[in-house]
């Protein structure tokens, strides 16, 4: 009788224990889960966003195209039409080759080193490449305009771009929507932040009315002999 | 003694009834969560890949409007207004400026692929940053490339690249690594740039696989205009 009962006790108790550990194991295996699915699914939101958005300027683009083609049909008998029509067409594509100085609100982004600082040219690169990423339509580096093959360069105590030396403090003009270029220039860990970390000074300024010249147009920033079209 | 073994039996039984309950309730718990949280993931990545079909499908339509659009700028090309002939002349020489049009020409092609994995090393050491291929193109803007571009995806003066994780977006769309950037510009001045390039050399230390070879004929596709151009 001792016997017996001795063994279904130990054998309770083993039980118990068993449960115990159960318990434990799957409270965390559903925190890791619920932590893992949150993840994935503000993962998901910013993917879907983005996406949206993509698809909302291919839609704009395309209304576009189909106006532009519309006018192009109706006035195949009307001449000056047609013209008015490819001349504004070429002034759009001479803004976005950086051919015309534009002006438009926008952000100015004046960099220098505090003290001994380094200033080096992958700073500057991080700042426009932030610039880029908040859909900027026109840059340029103390009056440089920045266009698709320009390089920033450190070479001794200047930088190069488009093969002009340019002497501190960098001033970095930005047209696009101000607020936004700001945020995403100042927000936490950013740009800004980082930056400063490394005594660097960068100070942005918001600004209705910014002007940036167009490219030097002597033939030694704009190239394009190499290049042979494909149809 | 009866009395005392009583009372241990009676307390254990009791906490294992305690227990037991616990689990099954926490167990029909995570079911209901996992029901719960399932559907809007689900939902979520079935949208995703709704607004995906939507984009290819518009991609396409543009596609199609601007190939009529090519159509009839060329049928202008052939009339015999000479101010209209000026006109089209400019709009090819302008979008060959822009980008818009598909260029070959002599050049370099580099690769980069992450680093084989090691298990010592922190990973975020092995991969590509956007920094990385910022500093590369970089070089070969300063050598005097001409027409540049990323996996195919063109770059234009207002390109980002910008890293997202283990991926890189640039212009509109996501690519894994390798990536393959393709430079048109003079060969020689273009290689040397990078066999000197200090950006090369930092990424060779961490084991990153850099390569990059002269070629006689690279193929460069035009900017895929997605955006309104106002």
């Amino acid at each position: 009788m001792k016997f017996f009962k001795v063994t279904s006790l130990t054998l309770v108790c083993m039980l118990l224990g068993v449960v115990i550990a159960m318990q434990y194991r799957s409270v965390m295996v559903i925190n890791s889960l619920s932590v893992y699915e949150q993840q994935r699914s503000s993962d998901l939101i910013t993917d879907l966003l983005r996406e949206k958005r993509n698809n909302e300027q291919l839609q704009q683009r395309i209304n576009e195209l189909q106006k532009d083609l519309e006018t192009y049909r109706t006035s195949s008998s009307n001449e000056l039409e047609t013209i008015r029509e490819l001349n504004e067409y070429i002034n759009k594509l001479q803004i976005l080759a950086g051919l015309k100085t534009v002006k438009g609100a926008g952000v100015v982004v004046t960099m220098d080193s505090i003290g001994n600082a380094y200033l080096d040219d992958d700073h500057i690169l991080t700042v426009l490449n932030e610039l880029r990423a908040t859909d900027v339509q026109a840059l340029a580096v103390n009056d440089e305009r920045i266009i698709a093959t320009s390089e920033v360069r450190k070479a001794g105590s200047y930088m190069t771009v488009n093969g002009r030396k340019l002497l501190p403090p960098y001033v970095i003009k930005a047209i696009a929507d101000p607020d936004k270029l700001e945020s995403s220039l100042k927000m936490m860990t950013g740009v800004v932040e980082t930056l400063e970390y490394l005594n660097i000074k960068v100070d942005v300024k918001k600004e209705e009315n910014i002007i940036i010249p167009a490219v030097r147009d002597d033939g030694t920033v704009l190239r394009y002999d190499l290049l042979t079209p494909v149809d | 003694m009866e009395n005392k073994i009583k009372g241990i039996l009676f307390v254990v039984f009791l906490l294992f009834g305690m227990f037991v309950t616990m689990q099954a309730r926490s167990i029909i718990m995570t079911r209901q969560q996992k029901s719960q949280n399932q559907t809007p993931i689900q939902s979520l990545s079935e949208e995703l890949e709704q607004v995906k079909l939507e984009g290819l499908e518009l991609q396409e339509t543009l596609r199609a409007l601007e190939e009529e659009m090519e159509e009839i700028i060329k049928g202008f090309d052939s009339g015999d207004n000479p101010i209209l002939n000026e006109l089209v002349k400019t709009r090819r020489h302008l979008q060959l400026i822009n980008g818009f049009t598909d260029v070959k020409g002599k050049g370099v092609t580099v690769t980069l692929n992450d680093a084989p994995a090691r298990t010592e090393a922190y990973p975020s050491e092995l991969i590509i940053h956007d920094s990385d291929i910022i500093a590369i193109l970089n070089e070969l803007r300063a050598a005097g490339a001409q027409a540049l571009a990323i996996n195919d995806e063109r770059i234009i003066a207002t390109s980002k690249q910008l890293c997202t994780g283990p991926t890189i977006l640039i212009n509109k769309n996501r690519y894994p690594a390798p990536y393959t950037i393709k430079a048109i510009g003079d060969p020689d001045a273009l290689y040397a740039v990078l066999e000197q390039s200090e950006a090369v050399f930092i990424m060779r230390i961490y084991n990153i696989r850099v390569d990059f070879r002269k070629e006689e004929e690279i193929f460069i596709p035009r900017y895929r205009v997605y955006e309104s151009i106002d």
